[in-house]
Protein backbone atom coordinates (compact mmCIF):
# COMPACT_ATOMS: atom_id res chain seq x y z
CA UNK A 1 0.00 0.00 0.00
CA UNK A 2 1.10 3.87 -0.82
CA UNK A 3 1.18 6.03 1.94
CA UNK A 4 2.83 9.04 -0.20
CA UNK A 5 4.79 9.43 -3.84
CA UNK A 6 6.60 12.54 -4.60
CA UNK A 7 8.75 12.33 -8.49
CA UNK A 8 10.93 15.34 -8.80
CA UNK A 9 13.84 16.31 -10.85
CA UNK A 10 17.15 17.45 -8.72
CA UNK A 11 20.07 18.30 -10.48
CA UNK A 12 18.83 16.57 -14.04
CA UNK A 13 18.19 13.41 -12.43
CA UNK A 14 14.65 11.45 -11.71
CA UNK A 15 13.69 11.25 -8.57
CA UNK A 16 10.96 9.46 -6.96
CA UNK A 17 10.29 8.44 -3.28
CA UNK A 18 7.83 6.24 -2.14
CA UNK A 19 6.59 5.59 1.27
CA UNK A 20 5.45 2.54 1.36
CA UNK A 21 3.39 -0.11 4.14
CA UNK A 22 5.55 -3.42 4.41
CA UNK A 23 3.27 -4.91 7.34
CA UNK A 24 2.49 -7.52 4.86
CA UNK A 25 6.15 -7.94 3.50
CA UNK A 26 7.05 -11.54 4.84
CA UNK A 27 10.77 -12.03 3.94
CA UNK A 28 13.75 -10.50 6.03
CA UNK A 29 14.24 -6.46 5.55
CA UNK A 30 17.86 -7.34 4.55
CA UNK A 31 15.86 -9.89 1.52
CA UNK A 32 13.44 -6.59 0.30
CA UNK A 33 16.93 -4.40 0.45
CA UNK A 34 18.59 -6.46 -1.69
CA UNK A 35 15.75 -7.34 -3.77
CA UNK A 36 14.96 -4.17 -4.39
CA UNK A 37 18.50 -3.05 -5.37
CA UNK A 38 18.56 -6.00 -7.86
CA UNK A 39 15.45 -4.62 -9.82
CA UNK A 40 16.67 -1.16 -9.35
CA UNK A 41 20.27 -2.90 -11.32
CA UNK A 42 18.03 -4.68 -13.90
CA UNK A 43 15.70 -1.57 -14.88
CA UNK A 44 19.08 1.13 -14.63
CA UNK A 45 18.23 2.93 -11.61
CA UNK A 46 19.53 3.36 -8.05
CA UNK A 47 16.65 1.28 -5.66
CA UNK A 48 17.31 2.03 -2.27
CA UNK A 49 14.86 0.75 0.76
CA UNK A 50 15.14 2.63 4.43
CA UNK A 51 12.90 2.09 7.33
CA UNK A 52 11.04 4.92 7.99
CA UNK A 53 12.67 5.06 12.10
CA UNK A 54 15.68 6.56 10.41
CA UNK A 55 14.17 9.19 9.01
CA UNK A 56 12.04 9.69 12.68
CA UNK A 57 14.68 9.64 14.74
CA UNK A 58 16.80 12.25 13.17
CA UNK A 59 13.36 14.99 12.49
CA UNK A 60 11.17 14.44 15.36
CA UNK A 61 12.20 15.11 19.20
CA UNK B 1 4.31 9.85 9.20
CA UNK B 2 7.47 11.20 8.08
CA UNK B 3 7.56 13.38 5.11
CA UNK B 4 9.21 13.51 1.88
CA UNK B 5 11.09 16.04 2.44
CA UNK B 6 12.68 15.06 5.55
CA UNK B 7 13.36 11.71 3.67
CA UNK B 8 15.37 13.68 1.02
CA UNK B 9 16.83 15.91 3.64
CA UNK B 10 18.52 12.71 5.38
CA UNK B 11 19.44 11.16 2.36
CA UNK B 12 21.67 14.27 1.41
CA UNK B 13 23.32 13.86 4.78
CA UNK B 14 23.65 10.70 4.20
CA UNK B 15 25.08 10.61 -0.06
CA UNK B 16 26.66 13.89 -0.06
CA UNK B 17 27.74 14.84 3.33
CA UNK B 18 29.66 11.36 4.33
CA UNK B 19 26.91 11.22 7.15
CA UNK B 20 27.57 7.21 8.43
CA UNK B 21 28.30 5.29 10.92
CA UNK B 22 32.08 5.40 11.82
CA UNK B 23 32.15 2.24 14.04
CA UNK B 24 29.93 -0.16 15.89
CA UNK B 25 32.14 -0.99 18.72
CA UNK B 26 31.51 -3.71 21.05
CA UNK B 27 32.80 -3.87 24.66
CA UNK B 28 33.92 -7.32 26.18
CA UNK B 29 34.53 -7.57 29.73
CA UNK B 30 37.00 -10.34 30.26
CA UNK B 31 37.69 -10.10 34.06
CA UNK B 32 35.99 -13.16 34.52
CA UNK B 33 38.67 -15.10 32.39
CA UNK B 34 41.29 -14.57 34.98
CA UNK B 35 43.71 -17.70 35.60
CA UNK B 36 47.14 -17.82 36.78
CA UNK B 37 47.70 -20.37 33.95
CA UNK B 38 48.56 -17.99 31.01
CA UNK B 39 47.35 -20.72 28.27
CA UNK B 40 44.17 -21.27 30.09
CA UNK B 41 43.74 -17.71 30.36
CA UNK B 42 43.76 -16.84 26.64
CA UNK B 43 41.34 -19.73 25.53
CA UNK B 44 39.05 -17.83 27.89
CA UNK B 45 39.21 -14.62 26.60
CA UNK B 46 39.12 -15.87 22.56
CA UNK B 47 35.89 -18.14 23.76
CA UNK B 48 34.65 -15.33 24.90
CA UNK B 49 35.48 -12.98 22.55
CA UNK B 50 34.70 -14.71 19.86
CA UNK B 51 31.53 -16.02 21.55
CA UNK B 52 30.01 -12.57 22.41
CA UNK B 53 31.08 -10.58 19.14
CA UNK B 54 30.04 -13.44 16.68
CA UNK B 55 27.32 -11.97 15.14
CA UNK B 56 28.70 -8.02 15.35
CA UNK B 57 29.48 -8.10 11.76
CA UNK B 58 26.52 -9.51 10.24
CA UNK B 59 24.34 -7.68 12.50
CA UNK B 60 26.45 -4.52 11.39
CA UNK B 61 25.50 -4.96 7.97
CA UNK B 62 22.24 -5.95 8.22
CA UNK B 63 21.20 -2.74 10.11
CA UNK B 64 23.52 -0.58 7.49
CA UNK B 65 21.43 -2.60 5.01
CA UNK B 66 17.85 -1.91 7.15
CA UNK B 67 18.29 1.56 7.42
CA UNK B 68 20.12 2.70 4.30
CA UNK B 69 23.13 3.87 6.64
CA UNK B 70 26.82 2.75 5.87
CA UNK B 71 28.42 0.92 8.91
CA UNK B 72 32.34 1.70 8.00
CA UNK B 73 33.63 -0.05 10.92
CA UNK B 74 32.93 -3.07 13.52
CA UNK B 75 35.57 -3.28 16.32
CA UNK B 76 35.62 -4.40 19.88
CA UNK B 77 36.94 -3.08 22.97
CA UNK B 78 37.80 -4.92 26.21
CA UNK B 79 38.90 -4.18 29.91
CA UNK B 80 42.64 -3.44 29.88
CA UNK B 81 44.51 -6.30 29.70
CA UNK B 82 46.82 -5.22 32.55
CA UNK B 83 43.84 -5.66 35.06
CA UNK B 84 42.47 -8.48 33.60
CA UNK B 85 45.35 -10.91 32.84
CA UNK B 86 47.12 -9.71 36.59
CA UNK B 87 46.87 -13.16 37.82
CA UNK B 88 48.76 -14.70 35.08
CA UNK B 89 52.05 -16.02 35.47
CA UNK B 90 53.77 -14.96 32.81
CA UNK B 91 56.43 -12.16 32.51
CA UNK B 92 55.49 -11.59 29.00
CA UNK B 93 52.18 -10.79 27.38
CA UNK B 94 53.00 -10.92 23.66
CA UNK B 95 51.11 -14.38 23.24
CA UNK B 96 47.67 -12.73 24.86
CA UNK B 97 48.13 -10.25 22.22
CA UNK B 98 48.32 -12.62 19.61
CA UNK B 99 45.25 -14.26 20.96
CA UNK B 100 43.33 -11.22 21.12
CA UNK B 101 44.50 -10.68 17.47
CA UNK B 102 43.46 -14.25 16.40
CA UNK B 103 39.70 -13.44 18.39
CA UNK B 104 39.82 -10.24 15.96
CA UNK B 105 40.54 -12.07 12.80
CA UNK B 106 38.05 -14.42 13.70
CA UNK B 107 34.52 -12.36 14.15
CA UNK B 108 36.17 -10.54 11.50
CA UNK B 109 36.63 -7.07 13.17
CA UNK B 110 39.03 -4.62 11.85
CA UNK B 111 40.37 -3.48 15.18
CA UNK B 112 40.27 -4.30 18.94
CA UNK B 113 41.21 -2.23 21.50
CA UNK B 114 42.31 -2.78 25.26
CA UNK B 115 46.00 -3.82 25.30
CA UNK B 116 46.40 -1.21 28.05
CA UNK B 117 47.23 -0.02 30.96
CA UNK B 118 46.45 2.15 33.55
CA UNK B 119 49.42 3.71 35.45
CA UNK B 120 48.62 7.75 36.26
CA UNK B 121 49.69 7.52 39.61
CA UNK B 122 51.60 4.41 39.80
CA UNK B 123 52.34 0.71 38.36
CA UNK B 124 51.44 -2.87 39.04
CA UNK B 125 53.83 -5.74 37.91
CA UNK B 126 51.36 -6.49 35.61
CA UNK B 127 51.07 -2.83 34.11
CA UNK B 128 54.79 -3.08 33.96
CA UNK B 129 54.50 -6.63 31.97
CA UNK B 130 52.36 -5.55 29.36
CA UNK B 131 54.05 -2.02 28.99
CA UNK B 132 57.23 -3.88 28.24
CA UNK B 133 55.27 -6.60 26.13
CA UNK B 134 53.95 -3.58 23.66
CA UNK B 135 56.21 -2.81 20.94
CA UNK B 136 56.41 -6.43 20.12
CA UNK B 137 53.17 -7.38 20.44
CA UNK B 138 52.19 -4.51 18.05
CA UNK B 139 54.42 -5.62 15.87
CA UNK B 140 53.28 -9.06 15.74
CA UNK B 141 49.78 -8.30 15.83
CA UNK B 142 47.66 -6.84 12.62
CA UNK B 143 44.74 -5.62 14.40
CA UNK B 144 45.39 -5.25 18.07
CA UNK B 145 45.67 -1.60 19.51
CA UNK B 146 47.02 -0.71 22.83
CA UNK B 147 46.83 2.50 25.32
CA UNK B 148 48.50 3.52 28.06
CA UNK B 149 46.98 6.15 30.51
CA UNK B 150 50.09 7.91 32.27
CA UNK B 151 48.57 11.13 33.88
CA UNK B 152 45.36 12.63 35.24
CA UNK B 153 44.48 15.94 36.27
CA UNK B 154 43.47 14.75 39.84
CA UNK B 155 46.93 12.08 40.55
CA UNK B 156 49.56 14.02 38.33
CA UNK B 157 51.76 12.30 35.70
CA UNK B 158 53.50 9.29 36.73
CA UNK B 159 57.23 10.21 35.10
CA UNK B 160 58.46 7.00 35.74
CA UNK B 161 55.94 6.14 33.12
CA UNK B 162 56.72 8.85 30.36
CA UNK B 163 60.65 8.21 30.77
CA UNK B 164 59.89 4.33 29.81
CA UNK B 165 57.25 5.35 27.04
CA UNK B 166 59.92 7.26 25.29
CA UNK B 167 61.90 3.93 24.91
CA UNK B 168 58.85 2.18 24.22
CA UNK B 169 57.53 4.29 21.65
CA UNK B 170 60.84 4.27 19.79
CA UNK B 171 61.18 0.67 20.09
CA UNK B 172 57.26 0.04 18.52
CA UNK B 173 58.79 2.25 16.11
CA UNK B 174 62.18 0.19 15.26
CA UNK B 175 59.87 -3.09 15.53
CA UNK B 176 57.81 -2.01 12.81
CA UNK B 177 59.68 0.07 10.44
CA UNK B 178 59.39 -2.07 7.41
CA UNK B 179 55.55 -0.73 7.62
CA UNK B 180 56.48 2.91 8.18
CA UNK B 181 56.63 2.18 11.61
CA UNK B 182 53.01 1.34 11.69
CA UNK B 183 52.74 -0.14 15.60
CA UNK B 184 52.76 3.23 16.56
CA UNK B 185 49.37 4.10 14.57
CA UNK B 186 48.42 1.27 16.51
CA UNK B 187 49.47 3.18 20.12
CA UNK B 188 47.49 5.94 22.37
CA UNK B 189 49.79 7.48 25.25
CA UNK B 190 46.99 9.30 27.00
CA UNK B 191 46.56 11.64 30.10
CA UNK B 192 43.27 11.66 31.70
CA UNK B 193 41.82 8.82 29.57
CA UNK B 194 38.02 8.65 30.25
CA UNK B 195 36.70 5.78 32.23
CA UNK B 196 35.68 4.06 29.04
CA UNK B 197 36.45 4.20 25.55
CA UNK B 198 34.83 3.25 22.31
CA UNK B 199 37.40 4.75 20.37
CA UNK B 200 40.45 3.49 18.73
CA UNK B 201 43.47 3.34 18.99
CA UNK B 202 42.77 4.08 22.53
CA UNK B 203 39.59 1.73 22.74
CA UNK B 204 39.30 -0.22 26.11
CA UNK B 205 36.01 -1.63 28.29
CA UNK B 206 35.22 0.84 31.17
CA UNK B 207 35.54 -1.46 34.15
CA UNK B 208 32.48 0.61 35.60
CA UNK B 209 30.46 -0.90 32.57
CA UNK B 210 27.98 -3.97 32.37
CA UNK B 211 29.46 -7.11 30.87
CA UNK B 212 28.98 -6.48 27.11
CA UNK B 213 28.03 -3.05 25.91
CA UNK B 214 27.20 -1.72 22.38
CA UNK B 215 28.84 1.69 21.24
CA UNK B 216 28.00 3.56 18.11
CA UNK B 217 30.54 6.26 16.86
CA UNK B 218 28.44 8.79 14.18
CA UNK B 219 30.85 10.62 12.27
CA UNK B 220 28.97 14.16 10.80
CA UNK B 221 31.88 17.07 10.37
CA UNK B 222 30.99 16.76 6.55
CA UNK B 223 27.06 17.46 7.68
CA UNK B 224 28.04 20.10 10.15
CA UNK B 225 30.80 21.92 7.69
CA UNK B 226 27.57 21.47 4.87
CA UNK B 227 25.42 23.77 7.17
CA UNK B 228 27.41 25.88 8.14
CA UNK B 229 28.56 27.01 4.09
CA UNK B 230 24.71 27.34 4.12
CA UNK B 231 24.77 29.73 6.48
CA UNK B 232 27.92 31.34 5.79
CA UNK B 233 28.14 35.31 7.33
CA UNK B 234 25.48 34.76 9.45
CA UNK B 235 25.80 35.82 13.04
CA UNK B 236 27.55 33.66 15.59
CA UNK B 237 24.26 32.82 17.31
CA UNK B 238 22.77 31.75 14.47
CA UNK B 239 26.00 29.42 13.32
CA UNK B 240 25.63 27.99 16.89
CA UNK B 241 22.42 27.00 16.82
CA UNK B 242 22.52 25.68 13.08
CA UNK B 243 25.63 23.27 14.28
CA UNK B 244 23.48 22.20 17.54
CA UNK B 245 20.44 21.15 15.52
CA UNK B 246 22.69 19.56 12.84
CA UNK B 247 24.88 17.36 15.64
CA UNK B 248 21.62 16.41 17.50
CA UNK B 249 20.36 15.01 13.89
CA UNK B 250 23.04 13.05 13.45
CA UNK B 251 23.46 11.80 17.33
CA UNK B 252 19.63 10.66 16.94
CA UNK B 253 20.61 8.55 13.85
CA UNK B 254 23.54 6.54 16.30
CA UNK B 255 21.05 6.42 19.56
CA UNK B 256 18.16 4.60 17.51
CA UNK B 257 21.02 2.32 15.83
CA UNK B 258 22.21 1.67 19.45
CA UNK B 259 18.64 1.22 20.78
CA UNK B 260 17.73 -1.33 18.34
CA UNK B 261 17.63 -3.96 21.11
CA UNK B 262 16.75 -7.21 19.32
CA UNK B 263 19.62 -6.27 17.00
CA UNK B 264 21.62 -5.93 20.14
CA UNK B 265 20.39 -9.42 21.12
CA UNK B 266 21.27 -10.91 18.12
CA UNK B 267 24.97 -8.61 18.51
CA UNK B 268 25.05 -10.61 21.96
CA UNK B 269 24.27 -13.66 20.81
CA UNK B 270 23.26 -15.48 24.63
Amino acid sequence: MFFEISQTIVEGYFNMIMIVDITDVKCALVELAEGLEKVGRQMGVVAKFQREEIFESMHRI
Amino acid sequence: MISISEARQTNEMIEEENLDVRTITMGINILDCADPDEKKFCEKVYDKITKKAENLVKVGEDISREFGVPVVNKRISITPMAIAAAACKSNNYVEIAKTLDKAAKEVGVNFIGGFSALVHKGMTESDRILIDSVPEALSVTERVCSSINLGSTRSGINMDAVAKMGTIIKETARLTKEQDSLGCAKFVVFCNAVEDNPFMAGAFHGVGERDCAINVGISGPGVVKERWSEFAGADFETLCETVKKTALKSRAQGSLLRRKRHHASEFLSE
